[in-house]
This record gives C-alpha cells, sequence and structure tokens, in this order.
C-alpha cells in the first residue's frame, strides 16, 4: 500500500473532524460556529493594530479616521523592542466601531438593505431595524450612542452610508472605556492587553471580525464543503456513468451522437448559468422560508446539484471509453463465444470491472468541486450565510488579511491539506490500478 | 462509407460546427432569460423609496411590463441586429455595448497575457518533469504544481496583494492601465493556470516517453535529444489541443476571482455586479458574448488540431480513449 497511507490519513482526519465537527467545537473550543462569543472582548485578533508599520487609510474611511486621534492619516503602531505592539490610537470605542462596521457589511450582503458592491458605494443604506439588531451585539453603554433613531438623521427608516459616517464620527476617542483594559495601567492599551489574554485562552484560533470562533467555522466550514462537494461528486458520478457506460455498450449510431452531444455541452459556459441559477434560487428561497438558514439549506442542495449536473461530461467521456474497451476484450469476447447472455456479461462481468477505475477518476472531482464551491462562495453566489463553508471563510479571510493573517491562513491550509492529500489518493490509486492492468 | 475529399469534408465540419454553435448560443440565452425573468425582484430594487409609479414608469421605459414571451423576442431581435438595449442598474443611462466595449478588452487583455505566462510555465514545468518521470526534477515541479492548484486562485490573489503592501513594491492596486497594476494579476492567474497545463503536459510526454516510439528511434541510431524534441514533444502536445477548451474556460473562471481580489473593472466583475443587481439586459449580453467566445476558442484550436494532425483529416479516431 504505498503511497497510500499519508494522504489517507491526511483525508481520513479531515472528514472525521468535519463529521465531529459539533462535538469537537462544542468540548475543544466550547462555540458556536454562527453567534459571537459575548465574552469576548470586542476586538477581532490583531483587527486593527497587530502590524509593525503604521496604516495608511483612505481618506474617506470614517472609521479609520476616528481611530486617527492626531489626525496625521496614519494609524501609529510601534514595536517595543521586547515585540509588544503599542497602538495608542487603538481602543475600545473603534473596535466597536469596526464590529459595527463589519455588522454594517454583512448585513447589506444579506440583502436586508441593498446588494453587495453596488450597497456601500453608492449611498444606499440599511433598514433601521436591521440595524437595531445589529446594536444588540455590542454593549449597551455603546448601543445608545449609536441607536438607530439617532443615526437616521433625514428620518426616511434606513441608514445610509454617510448616516453612518457621521455616526461613527460621534464615537469619538474619550479614553475613558480604554482605561478598562490598561491590565498594567501604564497608560497605554497595548495589542495584548486588548486582545491577547481574554481572546486566546478560549479561542484556539481566535475569533473572526464578528466575535465567532474561528475553530468552530473552520469545522463546521469543512462539513458544508465537504458535503457539498461529496453530494455534487455522487449526482456527476450517477449521471456521468450510467449515461457513459450505457452509450459504450449500445455504441453505432447512439453513440456517435452522445459523444456529439458531450462535445456540444463542452463548450457551454455552465459556470455563468450555475451563477444565476444561485441568484435565482436565493431570491426564490427566501420568499418560501423565512428563516435565513431553512433557505442557506435549500439553496446549499440546489448549488451542489447544479455543481453535479454540470460536471459530469468528463467523467461520461471516460466512462464510455472503458465501457468500448471492455466491450472488445478478449475475456468479453469469449463469454459471448462461450453464450453467455448479453444482460449476465454486462452485469456480472463488464460492471464490476469498472468500479475501480472509475472510482479513482471519481475521487479526483472532489478536491475540484471543493475549489469550485470555494471559489462561488467566495464571489458571493455559494453557501449563504448564517452557514460557514471554506470559501465563505476564505472570502472573509481576505478582507481580513491585513490585520488578521490568522482568518486566512487557517482555511487556506486547509483546503491545501484537503485538495493536496485526495489528489494524492486519487494518483496512488490510478497507479496502483495501472499497474495490475498492464500486470494481467 | 462516402467521406468526399478531405476539403469537403472539413468544410461540412465546419458547417456542422456553426450550426450547434447558433443552438447553443440559442439555448443559453433562453435559460439565461428564464431564470433571470422568474426570479422575483426587479433592477429597480435597489431603488428604494421609489414611488411606485415612478418604478412602473421605468418599467414601461424599458419595456419590462410587456409579457414575457413578447419580452423575449424583443430581446432577441435587438441582438441580431447588433443592438444590447440600455444597462438597467448597473451602469444606468449608459447601452449595454458601451460598458462591455469598455470592459470586455480588459479582460481579453488580462486572459491572453495569462495564458502566454501559462504555456511559458507549464510548457516548460511539464516537458522538464515529464522528459525523466520519477527523477528529482520531476518530483519537485509536479508537486509544486499540486500545491498550486491545492492552494486555490483565491489564496494565490491574495497572496498577491500582500505583496503590493511590502515597502519600496512599484506595484499598484487596481485598474488595469499600466504594467504596474498589470503584473500581479496576470502572473497570479497564469502561474495558476500554468499548473494545469504542466500536470496534463507531464502526463503525455511521460506517457509516449514510455512506448515504443523511443526506443525504435533510439534504434535507429537517433540521437536522444532529437528523439525528444522531434518524436515525443509533438506526439504528446498535439493532443493538447483537445484540452484547449477547457483550458481557456479555466482562465475565463479564474478572471473572475483574479477581477475580483486586484479590483480590475473587467467584464467578470460586470456579470458578478450585474447578476446581483438585477441588470438583465447587461448579464445576458455579457453570458452570450462569453459563450460566442468560449465556442469561438474551440472552433479555433479544433480547426489547428485538424491542420496540424493529419489522423483527424482522415476521420480516423486517432487520440487516445
Amino acid at each position: 500500500m504505498k503511497g497510500f497511507a499519508l494522504p489517507m490519513a491526511l483525508f481520513g482526519g479531515l472528514v472525521l473532524a468535519a463529521a465531529l465537527a459539533g462535538p469537537l467545537s462544542e468540548s475543544v473550543a466550547g462555540f458556536r460556529y454562527d453567534r459571537p462569543d459575548p465574552s469576548s472582548p470586542l476586538l477581532e485578533p490583531g483587527g486593527l493594530s497587530v502590524s509593525a508599520h503604521p496604516r495608511s487609510y483612505r481618506p474617506d474611511d470614517a472609521l479609520m479616521q476616528a481611530l486617527d486621534a492626531d489626525g496625521d492619516g496614519l494609524i501609529a503602531c510601534t514595536r517595543s523592542p521586547q515585540g509588544r505592539c503599542f497602538c495608542p490610537e487603538l481602543e475600545e470605542l473603534a473596535s466597536v466601531a469596526s464590529r459595527l462596521r463589519r455588522g454594517f457589511e454583512a448585513e447589506a450582503n444579506r440583502g436586508v438593505g441593498l446588494d453587495r458592491g453596488t450597497d456601500m458605494d453608492r449611498g444606499g443604506g440599511v433598514a433601521l431595524e436591521a440595524w437595531e439588531r445589529l446594536l444588540g451585539t455590542v454593549p449597551e453603554r455603546m448601543a445608545a450612542r449609536l441607536s438607530g433613531k439617532r443615526l437616521d438623521l433625514d428620518g426616511d427608516s434606513t441608514i445610509s452610508r454617510n448616516e453612518w459616517a457621521t455616526g461613527t464620527a460621534f464615537l469619538g476617542l474619550d479614553g475613558q472605556d480604554a482605561a478598562l483594559f490598561d491590565a498594567d495601567l501604564d497608560g497605554q492599551v497595548t495589542a495584548v492587553e486588548l486582545q491577547g489574554v481574554p481572546v486566546m485562552r478560549t479561542h484556539i484560533l481566535g475569533t473572526d471580525a464578528l466575535g465567532r470562533d474561528l475553530l468552530a467555522r473552520l469545522l463546521y466550514g469543512l462539513r458544508v464543503s465537504l458535503l457539498v462537494s461529496l453530494a455534487a461528486a455522487t449526482v456527476s458520478l450517477l449521471l456521468g456513468t450510467l449515461l457513459g457506460l450505457l452509450s459504450g455498450l449500445v455504441g453505432g449510431k447512439t453513440d456517435r451522437a452522445f459523444l456529439r452531444l458531450l462535445e456540444v455541452l463542452q463548450s457551454v459556459p455552465f459556470l455563468f448559468l450555475v451563477i444565476l441559477l444561485s441568484v435565482f434560487a436565493r431570491d426564490v428561497l427566501k420568499l418560501r422560508w423565512q428563516e435565513a438558514e431553512t433557505a442557506a439549506l435549500a439553496q446549499a442542495v440546489l448549488l451542489f446539484a447544479a455543481l453535479g449536473a454540470v460536471q459530469w461530461f468528463s467523467l461520461a467521456r471516460y466512462a464510455r471509453g472503458l465501457a468500448v474497451s471492455l466491450k472488445e476484450a478478449p475475456f468479453v469476447q469469449s463469454l459471448a463465444g462461450m453464450g453467455f447472455s448479453t444482460p449476465r456479461i454486462v452485469l456480472r462481468h463488464i460492471l464490476p470491472n469498472t468500479v475501480l477505475p472509475i472510482s479513482a477518476y471519481a475521487v479526483l472531482l472532489v478536491p475540484a468541486l471543493v475549489l469550485e464551491e470555494a471559489f462561488l462562495s467566495f464571489l458571493g453566489f455559494g453557501i449563504q450565510p448564517p452557514y460557514p463553508s471554506l470559501g465563505i471563510l476564505l472570502g472573509e479571510g481576505v478582507a481580513h488579511m491585513a490585520g488578521s493573517p490568522v482568518l486566512l491562513v487557517a482555511p487556506a491550509a486547509t483546503v491545501l491539506v484537503l485538495a493536496f492529500s485526495v489528489n494524492l489518493l486519487g494518483e496512488a490509486l490510478a497507479r496502483r490500478l495501472g499497474g495490475g492492468r498492464n500486470g494481467a | 462509407m462516402n467521406r468526399g475529399t478531405t476539403e469537403t469534408r472539413g468544410l461540412r465540419l465546419a458547417a456542422a460546427r456553426l450550426a450547434s454553435a447558433v443552438c447553443v448560443l440559442l439555448l443559453v440565452y433562453s435559460v439565461s432569460f428564464a431564470l433571470m425573468r422568474l426570479a422575483p425582484g426587479g433592477p429597480f430594487d435597489r431603488l428604494q423609496g421609489l414611488p411606485e409609479q415612478t418604478v412602473e414608469n421605468l418599467e414601461r421605459r424599458f419595456g419590462l411590463d410587456r409579457p414575457v414571451g413578447e419580452q423575449y423576442w424583443v430581446t432577441l431581435s435587438g441582438y441580431l441586429t447588433g443592438d444590447l438595449g440600455p444597462s438597467l442598474s448597473f451602469a444606468p443611462g449608459r447601452s449595454v455595448g458601451e460598458v462591455l466595449a469598455e470592459a470586455l478588452p480588459v479582460s481579453l487583455e488580462l486572459g491572453a497575457w495569462a495564458l502566454l505566462v501559462a504555456l511559458a510555465i507549464g510548457g516548460a514545468g511539464g516537458l522538464a518533469a515529464g522528459r525523466r518521470p520519477g527523477r528529482l526534477l520531476d518530483r519537485v515541479t509536479t508537486g509544486m504544481a499540486l500545491a498550486v492548484i491545492s492552494a486555490s486562485l483565491i489564496v494565490l490573489g491574495a497572496l498577491g496583494r500582500e505583496l503590493l503592501a511590502l515597502p519600496g513594491v512599484p506595484l499598484e492596486l487596481g485598474g488595469f492601465d499600466s504594467w504596474r497594476n498589470k503584473l500581479l494579476p496576470v502572473l497570479t492567474l497564469g502561474i495558476s493556470s500554468g499548473a494545469v497545463f504542466q500536470r496534463l503536459i507531464r502526463a503525455n510526454v511521460a506517457q509516449r516517453m514510455s512506448e515504443g516510439l523511443w526506443a525504435a528511434a533510439a534504434a535507429r541510431g537517433v540521437p536522444p535529444l532529437r528523439i525528444f524534441w522531434r518524436y515525443v514533444v509533438p506526439a504528446a502536445l498535439i493532443p493538447m489541443l483537445d484540452y484547449a477548451g477547457p483550458v481557456v474556460a479555466g482562465i475565463l473562471t479564474g478572471s473572475f476571482v483574479i477581477e475580483a481580489i486586484y479590483e480590475i473593472p473587467g467584464a467578470a466583475a460586470c456579470f458578478v455586479h450585474g447578476a446581483q443587481g438585477r441588470d438583465y439586459t447587461l448579464v445576458m449580453a455579457a453570458i452570450l458574448v462569453y459563450a460566442a467566445l468560449l465556442m469561438a476558442c474551440n472552433f479555433l484550436f479544433e480547426t489547428l488540431h485538424w491542420l496540424v494532425d493529419p489522423r483527424q483529416r482522415l476521420g480516423r479516431d486517432g487520440g487516445p480513449t
């Protein structure tokens, strides 16, 4: 079994982790994937602060402006010889604003306000009630300052980007709240004091931008991605194998027409249609089921069915080639010569011989589908909140990479190990089968 | 069987391809039309708080109040006369033709450069690795290719973006109009597609190397390097033309991610924002343009294959099954 041990161990470990996502995240991490941890301080690990060089910001970024106490256009950060980050301009108020801003974006993404991309840039807004819901996740003393009614300056029941910017400017930097976190009373709130101690003790990988445990999200994301891609692989395995074998066995005109059909289908840009289908499904399902979770689940089911339904072509081609070569194999010819009936030959002799090569081929579908899911979710057309998936985690990681690399590194490493191990597994399987066939 | 001369056969094949291309375009048009129109919500949902009368006026202005069947034919006949219609929500007030004429060249340039980079990297890596399968060079390059594929384009792009933040890097983020903002996107997309090339080419070359071809030529006294370049490489590369279609499709797909990460105003970005804002006209036009492009590429590579490989012209199933 040379070549199998390592990929099997890696892949098996990941599958096990995904299967045990619930108990694992509860016992080890102790948090849910979809709820912010109420006891964690409001700063995400490294959120705005932990980079050794000052970070400039776009002049229109109101949050950064609010942070920049001395107005020099830079968020100052210095690193002491002991390696601690001093970020005098950083404090809790700002982190609340940061969290609200991300919540603001998250709400907008969810479609409460408007769609991503069009909303933030074009002066749309978030509905008042959605804003109040957001405020429910921050401490009361903060929420009072940012109540939706106070922010809604023009009284149209939405918080626009401008109104929000004005609101965060209210936050100011009065320093009172920051003093709470100054553990060593040196007059400076360090990054370590803010996020290190309380965060790192309980959240093994830290928390994400909304205060949710990253490990729990990673475990559940892995589970969702694996489920979606395994299901999609099954759909395309069934379709591809069935049609391909049938076409190869029947042969003649049917076979030629089938090959031609495959060629035509392969030139259709299905990705675009899957994206459209995803948009379509999201809206239809949202009307059908009011709860976000049910709608997201239904959409995931639809998504994997669609992914599977556009991935079967190469498999069908492979299965067809296999059927043709088996049909002409000497042992099949001699069986026919001995007078065995065709159904018996097909069921007892041809089909069993296709199982291993096809499964070796199909294994390689899984990493491809995991990457495809990641791709769709990254663009916002895949799995929908509240469910995490590897693609969603990658997207969040990319957004917060500069401040908090672990948000990107953890899902990226997971995807890497997953795809790598499954690819190695498929190759080892194919090599073994190839060797066996040549030897026979 | 009467096959006629190769010329008439070729012409007939081309005509059949054209006919199926038209059918596919019609199919893509119909399916995307149905998906866009059957979904709840419309292009003007974004303008919250508009009086109902205004929305109705807008819909009448763009013909969205007509029966769906009529809209289907009106849009289709517009396409046939080259009129792609006005953009509804992505770029209000401008025509889809204008928007795409701006965005498409950007995406095409990105794709073309990336294809070149991918060919260079994948070709070199694949030939070097396939020449001596199992050796150190093979293991290193093939492992690297697998790592690049497994890492996914998203992570590669994110890492590339991090490079921009390093002090002293003369590169820029956003836009696509000088080498400063072109270099990283092109390299990222090229490297990730090159890794796919490397695997395909390596497998083909390695297979050819193990066939009798090599032994036969060596027995005739042909020097090893000449065998490799004259016999093995052409035999291994020609079947690659069959994969060209999917590879071009892969680069198209990748440009979605690259345009999102590097903030490039290309056609993929148009499509993504258009789909989310229900810009019916823009999305449909983008899909059809991409479909036509993809099929044109497929046709081009198929013709090339037909010209280069005599087995194709003779109508024999020459390729490996």
